[in-house]
């Protein structure tokens, strides 16, 4: 029977919409494995013709460290709500005769496998082929070293995460409980993938922040695992980077302990989201535009699919955005440039995916009035609750910054581009947000590449460019506006022509053909 | 008047609706019944547009609906057979989210959504979300929004699902109103009882053919037997229960 409830438990880490919204947890499981082990055998192929050693050595060494850290706690993020029993279990399982003990027992054997299949996947090449890598000669050493550093560094984060989430269970009672726990589990998501775009600045700081005996040794948890990693292999006879390793093992040592009592305690059942009044402030005169956008609020904020999703590109964002302020004084005018382009692709991907899909019968009944309402909705709602919010959010920064002209220009400018990027990423858009089946296998992976190397970088650039160029004459920044007004007035008018052409929402994705011919002729 | 004529529709080349005719007139209950994998669930999502014939036509007052699928949807009020809705939403939110998408606007929409959930006693549910909700609120919560623009044709799929006996009564006492009001009402459910106190006419399907459409009092004549439930008995196989019963009690011992 223990084997079953294992079994049971550990089957239930999987059974979320997210990994698997086409209803294949298996194929889910077996592609996110598959994705997560590809970074550490490309970087550690990478890094093996150079043989290090030394701070190189150490900066290397650090981002497997940092990707197992970061990975972990991205799988634990993930399975927040399945960290502990739950009301569920509870109540499928309460009625037959399996005693708390053993409940709680296969529940943390299930987790354990769980947090050790991945562990072990993410870093397996990593460590197969690290001996190359590291200059010394000692294989055995250096393997057991590597294996032992991003091992307890992942399983550090995998704990700490999960003791977070124990302490508010353990803390919070009710809606509380709930609205912390939602907000921790938003921060956690964010913050960890910022660290996956931050992290390498900061592992090749290393030496400086040595040098300097900055607090980033004592408070930054990357660090201590790369001191503990020093410890078991020194490259640098660097007593304090060994030193910042002395506070890995306490750690880990407390974060697990916190996690157990919390464990035992187990999650608190939180009521339902709310029970009161939710105040609309927006109410658009077309009815049907009312309905979707407020749908799209509403489905934004509730779903937990898509709330991750959104804070995933959050923390790409302020990553983008530390890395840009950092980069000098340039770096304060592709900011809000970055910053939207960012929020407009993150909307574009999180409306592709579905929110409880087998709920949009009633759009496909209700399909009555003429697509460009349903999509004028979809357009209106992200002016009005993502570039509004983003230029007022930046508007302080700005008038702090620069002139009140100025500020303004930049803000107008900024604003004026975020629009044209809209209406162009949304010119295919024919679907009310969520309600249409996605088959992530379609993805063109280059074309995204491609699209998003260029708006991070070239889109940026060229536009801050351009920013500075038109702020100097009051001319050519008027004709950029009434050029980009033009452009607004295409974009509608081929919006127009294409609805004329398919006059009907899409509730449903294309699946690629059964058979892919090449399209060949005889002439 | 709603006509169902030769209806087929077929996956992988067979059959799962078969040449399935039959009329749902306005002012009237028309009960669909049979068993599960009948055919039923199919035929109501022909009828609704959200499936396609391999076969026939559904008119509406002597038009094809899939000519012109908006002016039909505009009249049409749906209760699904499972109970899918926007678990995230509440029931007033949903039946705003409803409301609107048929065009009705956001004050009226209001008004008559937080009358219909007082008057399906859901008013102090009404900002609770839907996963909240019990399988019969859930039920009630698409009555409403199926009632919500007062349509012509109402196509109610076991809407009495995990519905409370009080429910239950309001719920015919309403069908029989707005078959007063004129409108045209198909009627499908699993419970013989109900059909046979609610419905003028019944439409028996099996195996995906039609086994009778009349009256009720007509087919209890023509068959002479008492009761709807005789009838459905006679006009499908059944397994003799009663040894499955048996069966059952042996498997478990």
């Amino acid at each position: 029977m223990h084997r079953q409830l294992v079994r049971h438990f550990f089957g239930r880490f999987f059974d979320t919409e997210s990994l698997s919204p086409q209803g294949d947890p298996q194929a889910g499981v077996i592609q996110t494995l598959g994705i997560l082990a590809v970074p550490s055998a490309f970087f550690v192929l990478l890094f093996r013709p150079l043989t290090l050693w030394g701070w190189n050595l150490v900066g290397v060494r650090y981002l497997f460290v940092l990707y197992s850290m970061i990975v972990m706690g991205l799988v634990v993020v993930f399975e927040w709500d399945a960290l502990f029993l739950d009301s569920r279990d509870y109540q499928i399982l309460t009625p037959a005769p399996i005693r708390r003990l053993s409940l709680l027992s296969t529940k943390a054997a299930a987790l354990a496998i769980f947090l050790a299949m991945f562990l072990a996947d993410i870093n397996f090449f990593g460590v197969l082929f690290w001996p190359g890598v590291d200059g010394g000669s000692n294989t055995f050493a250096i393997l057991t070293a590597h294996m032992t550093a991003v091992l307890v560094a992942g399983l550090f984060s995998a704990l700490g995460v999960a003791s977070i989430h124990g302490v508010i269970a353990t803390v919070f009672r009710g809606r509380l409980y709930r609205r912390v726990s939602v907000a921790a589990q938003t921060l956690l998501m964010g913050g960890l993938v910022m660290m996956m775009f931050v992290g390498p600045l900061v592992a090749f700081r290393t030496e400086e922040f040595v040098r300097t005996n900055s607090p980033i040794l004592r408070w930054f948890p990357g660090s201590w695992f790369i001191g503990f990693y020093e410890q078991l292999r020194p490259v640098t006879k660097s007593a304090v980077l060994a030193g910042a390793g002395s506070r890995a093992i306490p750690a880990i040592l407390i974060a697990a302990a916190i996690f157990v009592l919390t464990f035992l305690r187990g999650a608190p059942v939180a009521p339902p989201a709310s029970v009161r009044a939710r105040r609309r402030f927006v109410t658009l005169a077309s009815p049907v535009q009312n309905a979707v956008f407020h749908f799209i609020g509403e489905s934004i904020t509730r779903s937990v699919k898509h709330r991750l999703f959104l804070a995933t590109y959050g923390g790409l964002g302020a990553a983008l955005a530390v890395m840009a302020l950092a980069s000098g004084p340039e770096g304060i005018l592709r900011l809000p440039l970055t910053l939207s382009f960012i929020l407009i692709s993150a909307l574009r991907a999180a409306f592709q995916f579905p929110s409880e899909l087998k709920a949009n019968w009633a759009f496909q009944l209700a399909e009555i009035h003429p697509v460009g309402e349903y999509l004028a909705a979809t357009r209106k709602w992200i002016v009005a609750c993502a570039i509004a919010p983003l230029f007022l959010f930046l508007a302080p920064v700005e008038f702090l910054r620069f002139s009140p002209g100025l500020a303004l220009f930049h803000l107008a400018y900024g604003a004026t581009l975020s629009l044209l990027l809209m209406e162009g990423m949304f010119l295919g858009f024919r679907k009310v947000p969520f309600t249409c089946s996605h088959l992530p296998g379609k993805v063109n992976l280059t074309f995204l590449a491609v699209i998003y190397i260029y708006g991070f970088t070239t889109y940026s650039r060229t536009m801050a460019a351009l920013e500075q160029w038109l702020a100097g004459s009051p001319v050519y920044a008027a004709m950029f506006f009434v050029a980009a007004a033009a452009s607004l007035g295409g974009v509608a008018f081929l919006r127009r022509l294409a609805i004329a052409r398919a006059p009907s929402l899409s509730f449903e994705d294309d699946a690629d053909p059964a058979v892919r011919t090449l399209g060949l002729t005889a002439e | 008047m709603l006509e169902i004529q030769h209806v087929t529709k077929r996956y992988r080349n067979i059959p799962v609706v078969d040449d399935v005719s039959f009329n749902v007139r306005p002012g009237e209950i028309t009960g669909y019944l049979g068993p599960n994998g009948s055919g039923k669930s199919t035929t109501v999502k022909i009828i609704t547009t959200l499936l396609e014939p391999t076969l026939g036509k559904v008119l509406l007052d002597g038009r094809d609906v899939r000519e012109d699928p908006v002016a039909f949807k505009r009249r049409l009020g749906y209760v699904p057979e499972e109970a899918i809705l926007y678990s995230y939403l509440s029931g007033l939110e949903y039946l705003q989210l409803m409301g609107c998408l048929r065009g009705i606007p956001p004050s009226v929409t209001d008004k008559r959504a937080n009358d219909l959930l007082d008057l399906f006693s859901l008013h102090s549910y009404r900002h609770a979300p839907i996963s909240a909700y019990s399988k019969g609120m859930k039920q009630r919560v698409l009555i409403a929004a199926a009632l919500l623009h007062d349509p012509d044709v109402l196509i109610l799929d076991e809407p009495l699902s995990g519905i409370d006996v009080t429910s239950a009564q309001l719920f015919r006492h309403l069908l029989n109103e707005l078959a007063r009001k004129g409108k045209t009402i198909l009627y499908i459910s699993h419970v013989l009882e109900v059909v046979e106190k609610a419905c003028a006419h019944v439409v028996i399907i099996y195996k995906g053919r039609i086994r009778a459409a009349d009256s009720v009092e007509r087919l209890r004549d023509l068959m002479h037997v008492p009761s709807l439930e005789e009838i459905f008995s006679q006009l499908v196989e059944q397994r003799d229960l009663e040894a499955v019963a048996r069966d059952i009690v042996t498997a478990i011992a």
